[in-house]
């Protein structure tokens, strides 16, 4: 009996521990290269979305940007706008996509490879997680969103958040 | 028991006092410094500030405020080491961080401290190459206060 109970205790603890290193494959990406000078780096906590979700938005007349801001947790970007980005856009897609992330949808655009990957959410439209890669001849971007995210309108938000990268979330509506 | 209370009530004071010690620790050790710009606001001074306000909820956020203070350090700027012990200090003291751009050697991070619906205290930090800032504001904010002070500006 204490055998089963030892035995089962050391099974959860492992599985604990695998679960944290599996969400943080993303964190550890960021981490190493966010003192990198070679990079632009955006961090905007969960905290400061619950501020800007309270605050009423001018320019968002059908209410659909507050919407979508009240559900975003999170925002990272990683930028490096110099030198082949190619290399690391590999990296950090082989590294992501082995982590519970499936594939939306891959553009090329010229030269550049444009990717989004997400984590489902509670239905086909709304998304826990979406990240975006792009890598070219001279640019890397990597951004990570969470939250409860509707695929129809994230569009919406590049034009709203004028932040190096999110351009490229328009090409979701329009695919 | 009651000795138990009677020690607790000793130290409780130097703990509540210690909360905002991080940051004034931070403007007591730099203040004296030869190429640092200081500037300390009290309420009296920005009261006065405010009646220059022509917008009424601008005006309203200016008097919310109890202090502002801003500490600029152009020729020496302050080591990393030392802005990592004041973001771990401030962390310990209740600030959250909101926002961290960075780009290349210039960062800016906006940390935050709240108590219950109000807004107590905004840090701003900001790092350059050769130059740092660091901006505090102590307040009693709402964010309808800060919303309607942006609504005046935009």
């Amino acid at each position: 009996m204490k055998t089963k109970f030892l035995f089962t205790l050391a099974l959860l603890t492992g599985l604990s521990y695998y679960t944290t290193a599996q969400q943080s494959v993303l964190d550890q990406f960021f981490e190493s290269h966010r003192d990198d000078t070679a990079f632009t780096v955006v961090n905007v906590s969960p905290k400061m979305f619950q501020m800007i979700s309270r605050i009423d938005i001018e320019e968002d007349e059908n209410g659909e940007i507050s919407e979508l801001i009240k559900g975003i947790t999170g925002l990272r970007i990683l930028v490096r706008d110099h030198g082949d980005g190619t290399k690391l856009y590999e990296d950090a897609f082989n590294k992501i996509s082995r982590n519970g992330f499936e594939e939306l949808l891959t553009v090329r655009d010229k030269g550049e490879n444009i990717r989004f990957m997400v984590k489902e959410g509670n239905s086909a439209d709304i998304i826990k997680q979406l990240v975006l890669l792009v890598g070219g001849a001279d640019d890397f971007v990597l951004l990570d969103l969470t939250g409860n995210i509707n695929l129809k309108t994230i569009g919406k938000l590049s034009k709203s958040l004028d932040v190096p990268g999110m351009e490229h979330l328009e090409k979701i509506e329009k695919h | 028991m009651k000795t138990l209370i009677l020690i607790l009530s000793i130290f409780l004071p130097s703990f509540i006092y210690s909360q905002t010690d991080a940051i004034d620790d931070f403007y007591d050790s730099h203040r004296f410094g030869e190429d640092n710009i200081k500037i300390k606001l009290g309420n009296s001074l920005l009261t006065i500030g405010s009646w220059f306000i022509e917008e009424p909820a601008t005006r309203a956020l200016v008097r919310k405020s109890n202090r502002a203070r801003i500490l600029i350090s152009d020729e020496k700027p302050v080591s990393r080491r030392e802005i990592n012990y004041l973001i771990n200090d401030i962390k310990r003291d209740g600030y959250e961080s909101l926002a961290l751009v960075r780009d290349g050697l210039d960062k800016v991070e906006v940390y935050m401290r709240e108590d219950r619906k109000y807004i107590r205290n905004l840090l701003v930090i900001v790092e350059a190459d050769e130059s740092f800032v660091l901006a505090s504001l102590d307040c009693r904010l709402t964010l309808d206060d800060i919303e309607a002070a942006l609504d005046e500006e935009l």
